[in-house]
Order: structure tokens, then C-alpha cells, then sequence
């Protein structure tokens, strides 16, 4: 999810200058049994209107974690908020004490993206402070059957991030699938899924396309990086996203796979974006 | 997923083919069938039966010709004396190095984790067969599997028994040199086994200290186990003395899963690995075909 902004390249005019070329290049048609969708926090300080016109030329459907004064720009360009913010990452759902705030949060999340007809809604567990998994699985539960009904109303989903806690969000609560599959099964509603982050859990679990197959009924949405690195998702780093890119396929998921992956320093990020774009359009 | 156009969906062009028309291996002395890889992959002793027959000798024969400097073979401490001699020779001819053999991988039973003379003597007995099979084969490692964990006593326990054998087996191997790779593995397919990530091989390594004492990684296990394969390599490196490969799912041959091998394998080359890397997976496609795709997949993989 959001980091450092290490990585990121400034200057938005020249590289988009840069990239128009590939932009013409990637004008294609994409096969499309991957809807594919970008995380806006790893392009920095690109402008979103330029950004959201390079996207829809190179078959991106969607731009992610983007604040809702921003949405019109996005649907300008025929473009969608696949998944829409709420609260904090640290302060989740497995603390009671946290409720009343971060329901409050995801509710009015849930009253706008439904306005706009956005699907998804991001919610986390929150980081264990010491607290044991069960019982923060339970206080979780708790929270989203107090909220789901209304996502139900709304027609929308609220996912909630598998994140790592080896590296990247120390102490973080949902940094295993089977935990978050349990709480999807406990919850037992068609409004509340996990996003399953293949960066992150690569990371922390291993085992991808296993764990996808087994969870697919938990999983509403995807999101890549290259391990280690969190950087592109090419020959440079250990995954194979062609081959984990067909399992999601093959699993039937309709929902949207977002590019959460940081440009490597130096590299053209439009060019990045349009690489990865093209290696999970499978 | 037909895996035809699986493979030509994920390799790329310019991979130098092993592979003539019909799938038939091409062995006339073209540079992409006789150069060697740059890795020392290695494929199990029977792997190419179907292009070079049931003989050891001839199926070593036709590895070096296909450009493997190393087979493996699991089962060496099985096979006669004189056999073993045999396949060490033609491998020293040859230029080749032999993988890891099995010395002891017993996952029915608990053994390291215990505190128990009949165990030390039993698991020093079986090193020292294997230490006369390594001499007679030319072998420079030999595998163990820790066994099973016990369920009653904490594990730190457990952990200080299991080191505290490996001290023993490795003071038994120094004469020889024989190094002893423990091989973590994962619990999906094998559960109740003691040993299953790498950080805990490396902690087993450090506290015994000594060189006849390193790991050998798996990756199809630590994929399954714990991902982030490369981190781990790189945190681990100096007790790191062997690998398997195998793709996830499937256990079978790169480009089958979603291990990225061949950065992986640019990974430990551009470390400076020197080692063996033992092809102890599946093939996906059988007969001649298969074993021509295998050697296809490792030249695309080898190309980086």
C-alpha cells in the first residue's frame, strides 16, 4: 500500500514526453481477460489528467486509491476508481476502540464510491500491538458485519489488504490468506473480500498460484509488484506474473488486477507501467 | 492449459533451441547442443532414458552432450560399489560434478529432535557408509533430512538436539571433507517434518559452525513454505551449498509455474555460484518430447 516515495521519478512533462511514443505504440487492444487497473501513489507527482489519458490509451481501465474530488478526471478519460480509500493501515478493525472511527470512514467510502459507481472499498485489520491473532480476527469480524449490510445496500465491496509483515508493515494483523479467508467465511457476506497483494504475499507466504486457486472465492481484487524490490514485474525479480496472471484467469475472477509496483530509479515510469500492462494482459 | 502455448507465451524468442524439428534433440556438434551451461544443472541419472537408455553411463554421456556439467541421483547409496565407481569415473572424465546424495531422509520418524545415543549411533553409521560412497563416486555432499518433529517437547529442545547431532556428523566428515547439506522442506507435502524454512537451516548451520554443515535449498519447497526466494538466498548465502529446483505448482521444470528462474538463476551466477543445481522435479510432457522441452526450458532459463 502506500510508501516511501523512493523510487518514484519527478518531472512529469518530460516523461511523458517520453512516453508518447510508447503511448502510440500501446494504443492496442488488449485482450482484456484481465481488467487491469494502477495504483496512482507509485506515479508521484504525474499530473492525474495526463496520467489517466496515458492509461486509457494502453488499456487501463482503472486508477486506484485516487480521493474523490479527483474522480471526475478519472471518468473523463472513461477511466474507474477501482478501489477507494478509508482509513489507516495501522489503525484497523481488530482494536474495538478503533471502530466507531474506521467504520465511520468506510461507510462514508461506501456512500461515495456507490455514488459513482465505483466497486471497491479498502479496509485493514490494523497492526497487533500485542493483541493475539484470534482475537483480533474476532473483533474484525465483529466490525465488517456491522458495516457489510450497507455495502450490500450500496452494491459495493469492501476488500480488506493482505499486507507483509517481514518487511514492509511491521506487526500488520492480516498477513496471511488462511487468516483472511476465515474471516471472509465468517463474515459470510458476497460484500467483503480480501485484496490479495501477490507482492506482499510473496513475501511473506509464497506459494501464489496455490493460494489463489484455494482462495478464490475470498479474493475480489489483485495487486502486483516484483519481488524483491517491490519494483517492475519483469525478468528482474522471482515471479512469473504470465503464469500467475492465467491462474487468476483460469479461477474465473471478473474483478480488477492493480499495478502497485514502484518504477525502478531511472527507468521511464510510463514505459514501466506499459510493459507491465502488456505482460499480464495474458 | 495446454502447455504448448503455455511455453510460447512465456519464453521469450531468443532462446538458443536444444531442440531440432519433431522435438528431437540435436546432437551433430551445433553450438546450442555442446555449449556448456553456464550453471551446473543437473538432472537425475535416468532423467534422458528415453534418448540415451537405461545405462548410467550413457545417459551421463549424453548430458555432457547436451551441455550439463552435473547429474544427481538421490538413490547413489543403493546402487552396488562398483557402480558407484563406474559413474564417478565417467563423470571425472567428464569434467562433471555429482550432486547431493540421500544419506538419510527417514520423514516417518522422529530422530535429530531426540536425545538419544541409539539415534547418533544409527545416523553416524549411515554417514559413514555414505562417506565411503562419496569416495568411491567422487561426490563431494551428502543430504540429510532431520526427520520429524516431536509434539510434546519445546522446540528450542529439539533445536539443540538437532545441533548438537550435526556437530557429531560433521566432526565424522572432516577426515573426508564430505559436506553434509540438511534439506528444509515443505509441510504441505510433508507435514510433521522438523525442518522447513531456511532461516531455521541457516540458525541449525551457524551454531554447528563448520564446514561439512550447509543447507541445501529447495526451491519448489521454500516456495511453497515461504516465498521470497531471493531475500532468503542472499540472507543465507554462506551456508548455502547446494540447490534443487522445480517449478510451483507442479514440481515440474521451469516455465511450468510462477518461480522466475531464470533471474533467479542470473541471481546466483552473478554471485559467483559454483555449486550444483539438482533438477529434482517432474517433467510435464512425457517420452523423447518431454526430455526435449526439459533441456529447451534450461537453455531459456540459462539464457540471461
Amino acid at each position: 500500500m502506500a510508501g516511501s516515495s523512493a523510487g518514484l521519478v519527478a518531472g512529469a512533462a518530460g516523461l511523458l514526453g517520453s512516453s508518447a511514443a510508447h503511448a502510440q505504440d500501446d494504443a492496442m487492444e488488449r485482450k482484456g481477460r484481465i481488467k487491469q487497473s494502477v495504483c496512482k501513489w507509485c506515479y508521484g507527482n504525474q499530473p492525474l489528467d495526463s496520467f489517466a489519458a496515458y492509461c486509457a490509451s494502453i488499456g487501463i481501465k482503472s486508477v486506484e486509491l485516487v480521493e474523490p474530488h479527483e474522480w471526475p478526471i478519472l471518468k473523463k478519460h472513461g477511466l474507474i476508481c477501482a478501489m477507494t480509500s478509508s482509513h489507516s493501515i495501522e489503525k484497523g478493525l481488530n482494536r474495538k476502540e478503533n471502530h466507531a472511527e474506521c467504520l465511520g470512514q468506510i461507510r462514508a467510502s461506501i456512500e461515495k464510491t456507490s455514488e459513482a459507481g465505483f466497486p471497491n472499498v479498502i479496509c485493514f485489520s490494523g497492526n497487533r500491538a500485542g493483541m493475539d491473532d484470534d482475537e483480533g480476527l474476532k473483533n474484525c469480524e465483529i466490525a465488517v458485519k456491522e458495516i457489510v449490510g450497507f455495502a450490500e445496500q450500496k452494491n459495493v465491496m469492501i476488500c480488506m489488504e493482505l499486507l507483509n509483515s517481514k518487511r514492509n508493515h511491521r506487526d500488520y494483523m492480516c498477513d496471511r490468506t488462511r487468516w483472511g479467508a476465515t474471516l471472509v467465511r465468517r463474515v459470510g457476506s458476497p460484500n467483503f473480500r480480501l485484496l490479495y497483494d501477490i507482492y506482499h504475499m510473496q513475501v511473506q507466504e509464497g506459494d501464489v498460484i496455490a493460494t489463489i486457486r484455494e482462495y478464490k472465492d475470498c479474493i475480489g481484487h489483485y495487486h502486483t509488484a516484483g519481488v524483491p524490490g517491490r519494483n517492475e514485474l519483469d525478468e528482474r525479480q522471482e515471479l512469473l506474473y504470465p503464469a500467475i496472471m492465467r491462474a487468476i484467469v483460469e479461477t474465473g475472477f471478473d474483478g480488477y488486477v492493480g499495478q502497485e509496483f514502484i518504477p525502478r530509479r531511472g527507468s521511464d515510469p510510463l514505459a514501466s507501467l506499459a510493459a507491465a500492462v502488456a505482460l499480464c494482459d495474458v | 492449459m495446454d502447455r504448448r502455448k503455455f511455453m510460447a507465451g512465456s519464453f521469450a524468442a531468443g532462446a538458443a533451441a536444444a531442440v531440432g524439428p519433431a522435438g528431437t534433440v540435436m546432437g551433430q556438434g551445433t553450438e546450442s547442443s555442446t555449449r556448456p551451461f553456464q550453471l551446473r544443472y543437473a538432472p537425475d541419472l535416468g532423467r534422458f532414458r528415453h534418448h540415451a537408455g537405461n545405462d548410467p553411463i550413457d545417459g551421463i554421456k549424453f548430458m555432457h552432450e547436451q551441455g550439463f556439467r552435473a547429474v544427481f541421483d538421490n538413490g547413489l547409496m543403493g546402487k552396488p560399489p562398483e557402480l558407484q565407481e563406474k559413474i564417478g569415473q565417467a563423470l571425472r572424465e567428464r569434467d562433471m560434478e555429482l550432486g547431493p546424495f540421500v544419506i538419510y531422509a527417514d520423514f516417518g520418524k522422529e530422530s535429530f529432535v531426540l536425545d538419544d545415543a541409539d539415534v547418533r549411533r544409527d545416523l553416524l553409521g549411515r554417514v559413514r557408509s555414505g562417506i565411503e560412497t562419496a569416495k568411491r563416486a567422487g561426490c563431494k555432499w551428502g543430504l540429510m533430512v532431520p526427520g520429524r518433529y516431536n509434539q510434546r517437547m519445546d522446540w528450542g529442545y529439539q533445536t539443540a538436539h538437532v545441533v548438537e547431532h550435526m556437530k557429531a556428523i560433521a566432526e565424522a566428515c572432516e577426515e573426508s571433507g564430505l559436506v553434509i547439506v540438511l534439506e528444509p522442506l515443505n509441510k504441505r507435502d510433508h507435514p510433521g517434518l522438523f525442518l522447513t524454512t531456511i532461516s531455521q537451516t541457516y540458525h541449525i548451520c551457524r551454531a554447528v559452525n563448520h564446514p561439512c554443515c550447509k543447507i541445501v535449498n529447495d526451491l519448489y519447497h521454500q516456495q511453497i513454505t515461504e516465498g521470497n526466494l531471493i531475500p532468503n538466498i542472499d540472507a543465507a548465502w554462506g551456508e548455502i551449498a547446494s540447490f534443487h529446483t522445480g517449478d510451483n505448482p507442479g514440481r515440474r521444470e521451469p516455465g511450468t509455474g510462477e518461480i522466475n528462474y531464470r533471474n533467479f538463476f542470473k541471481h546466483i551466477h552473478q554471485k559467483g555460484y559454483q555449486g550444483v543445481l539438482c533438477m529434482e522435479h517432474g517433467i510435464s510432457v512425457g517420452g523423447k518430447e518431454g526430455e526435449a522441452l526439459l533441456i529447451k526450458a534450461y537453455r531459456e532459463c540459462d539464457s540471461f
